[in-house]
């Protein structure tokens, strides 16, 4: 950690919150993130797309939970206690994401991420940001914008 | 005989009586052979009569004799002559004829007379001899016929007397062969055809006793063969029965102690009951204790769970303190550096959480597989003590199968001791029947010696017999000891097997 501190303080250094979705690890801007917090049930949404579990109540607001392993096209969860829900906020939209757990805060240079390879598809490419190679994993930065669903936004 | 004179003349009485007795001779010898001829001729149906006879003598005496007094008493001188004629007469000579010596009348009738009497005496005289000696000869051919009568008498006597005494002299040597075939007379021959009879049923008597001597001889050896060979036999069923009875003794000791390990056994069968029960006991606490572990081991668990709860909200909390910092830039630094330890401590805690709440899941787990394996041993303990039980029942039933084994056993023994004691007995009536054979064997021979004293001559069996009473005589001189049979674990005798090779080995 304090060698992440250092790494930062001797170069443009941006914060991330790592977090696994099956087998994977992922990562977002930390600025995005309003809050982590554990699953609460949530009340699912008619006519919703399938990656939407449904709403929450966070504090008296309404907060739609996109089940992200959906949104990314990986095999849908089945929520614990123990699974996470991070909100983000983007563009003034406020959601939260289900992921499997949160696992750690990186901090991140610029260079240290890696354009998304130019085989992916052009949907990966528009979730993924870049990849990361830390240690024997590659954790791939995901771009929010893009993961919030167009209806949300339009709902937005 | 006294002289005639005158005396005789005086005395007329004495003179008759002395005439009379002179003629008494005469008188005698005529009328003796008469009277003693008199039956024979009576029943040869004669006509002479003695009696008669003897009374006309008696008359003609007596009328001479008064004659004689008339003339003794008239006339002297030719009474001499008379006396000597009458002394001739009386002499017996009757064959001179009475010369007359006197010319008186009186005399002269009597010499007359006298002629007459001697002529009638002399007639009487000749018929009296005639008779006397035709009587004479009767009597010489009767006594003749008798004496010849009586010679054959002694004769045939004799022989029969030399015969018969010669017979039973022989017979008294032993000789039945001898009959007597010369006949004897016809008063004998009775005898000797009894005796003949006698001597042949005799004989025939002592040869049916030969043979059946020799068939005794031969059965009574047969019987004495054959009681030395059941006497042996009874010593022999003797030693068994003792070896049976050595043998069933241990056999009862063996099922005594059977029995008394099978008493021993349901002991500590009923033991390892005891124990079996005890066991399921403990098994079952175990159980329960397994049950208690697990118990706590869930319990804790929980506690374990709680504490993994607050490391995740702990660590969601370091994470939002982590975001806040970053959010607070410059400022919030040292506080994301506390936030990254709060979420370190968190993970540790959580890690532990984990760690622990695996050790307790494999623990509890493992008092799971405890508690099976306990109620596995419970199980095993239950069908233990099942088995254990069948065992007890089945030693208790061997226990109880080898108490009667002994009782049975124990009869089987008295049943045995009788036995043996029959067989005793048995053999001592043996031994009295094999003595008594020996004993009717020896008289068999002894009779079979007297009887060899006859001599049976030409009939052929006695002949046939001789050899064969040699061989018992030879083989049976003394009659064999009576054998003494042991009661208990003797060895047998050993004089027996020599009696056994005299030839009954068959029996």
């Amino acid at each position: 950690m304090a060698e992440t501190i250092s790494r930062v303080a001797t170069s443009e250094a941006k914060e991330f919150i790592a977090f696994h979705i099956g087998a994977q690890t992922f990562c977002i801007d930390i600025m995005a993130v309003r809050e982590i917090r554990g699953w609460t049930p949530a009340t699912p949404l008619p006519h919703a797309p399938t990656f939407v579990r449904g709403v929450i109540n966070l504090r008296g607001a309404v907060l739609p939970v996109i089940d992200l392993a959906t949104r990314l096209g990986l095999m849908q969860s089945e929520p614990t206690a123990r699974h996470a829900v991070i909100v983000v906020q983007s563009a003034g939209q406020v959601v939260g994401l289900l992921v499997d757990a949160v696992s750690n805060i990186l901090t991140l240079t610029q260079d240290a991420i890696q354009p998304t390879p130019e085989v992916a598809s052009e949907i990966a490419r528009t979730f993924v940001k870049g990849v990361v190679a830390a240690g024997d994993e590659m954790i791939s930065v995901l771009t929010i914008q893009n993961l919030l669903p167009e209806p949300v936004l339009d709902a937005a | 005989m006294a002289e005639p004179d005158l005396r005789y003349i005086s005395s007329g009485g004495r003179a008759v009586k002395t005439y009379a007795t002179l003629l008494a001779p005469v008188i005698g010898i005529a009328v003796g052979p008469l009277l003693s001829l008199g039956p024979h001729l009576l029943q040869g149906g004669a006509s002479f009569d003695p009696l008669w006879g003897a009374a006309g003598a008696s008359v003609s005496l007596i009328g001479a004799i008064a004659a004689y007094r008339v003339i003794s008493s008239r006339v002297s001188r030719p009474a001499t002559s008379l006396v000597a004629t009458l002394d001739r007469i009386r002499n017996g000579d009757l064959e001179t004829p009475v010369v007359k010596s006197g010319k008186s009348g009186e005399l002269s009738a009597v010499f007359d007379a006298l002629e007459n009497l001697r002529a009638t005496l002399q007639s009487d005289v000749r018929r009296r001899a005639d008779a006397a000696s035709a009587e004479q000869r009767a009597a010489a051919q009767r006594r003749a016929s008798q004496d010849a009568e009586s010679r054959g008498y002694v004769e045939a006597h004799e022989f029969f007397m030399k015969s018969f005494t010669e017979g039973l002299e022989r017979l008294a040597a032993g000789n039945l062969k001898h009959r007597l075939n010369d006949p004897f007379s016809s008063d004998y021959e009775k005898i000797r055809h009894c005796y003949n009879v006698a001597l042949d049923k005799l004989r025939g008597a002592f040869a049916d006793m030969l043979g059946h001597i020799d068939g005794l001889t031969s059965r009574t050896g047969e019987i004495a063969g054959a009681a030395d060979a059941l006497a042996q036999r009874t010593e022999q069923q003797a030693a068994s029965l003792e070896q049976t009875s050595a043998a069933l003794e241990e056999i009862t000791a063996t099922v005594h102690k059977t029995s008394d390990g099978a008493q021993r056994a349901a002991g500590v069968v009923s033991e390892a009951q005891a124990d079996a029960t005890r066991s399921s006991e403990i098994v079952r606490n175990a159980i329960e204790a397994m049950g208690r572990i697990e118990t706590s081991s869930r319990q804790i668990g929980q506690i374990i769970g709680v504490i993994d709860e607050i490391a995740f909200q702990t660590n969601l909390l370091a994470l939002n303190a982590g975001v806040e910092a970053a959010r607070a830039g410059e400022a919030g630094r040292g506080f994301a550096v506390v936030a990254s330890e709060v979420r370190a401590l968190a993970q540790r805690s959580a890690e532990a959480a984990r760690e622990i709440k695996s050790l307790i899941s494999t623990s509890s787990s493992q008092v799971e597989d405890g508690v099976a394996l306990v109620a596995q041993t419970g199980k095993s303990l239950g069908r233990i003590v099942d088995q254990v039980v069948e065992a007890n029942k089945v030693v208790v039933e061997i226990a109880n199968g080898a108490r009667e084994q002994a009782t049975g056993l124990a009869e089987v023994n008295t049943a045995v001791a009788q036995m043996d004691q029959f067989t005793q007995q048995n053999a001592a009536m043996v031994e009295e029947t094999t003595a008594a054979s020996h004993g009717l064997k020896s008289d068999i021979e002894r009779l079979a010696t007297s009887v060899a004293a006859f001599d049976l001559g030409e009939r052929g069996e006695a002949a046939a017999f001789a050899p064969k009473r040699q061989k018992p005589l030879s083989t049976n001189k003394a009659p064999p000891q009576p054998r003494r049979v042991t009661t208990r674990g003797g060895a047998l005798p050993k004089e027996q097997p020599a009696q056994v090779e005299e030839g009954w080995e068959e029996f």
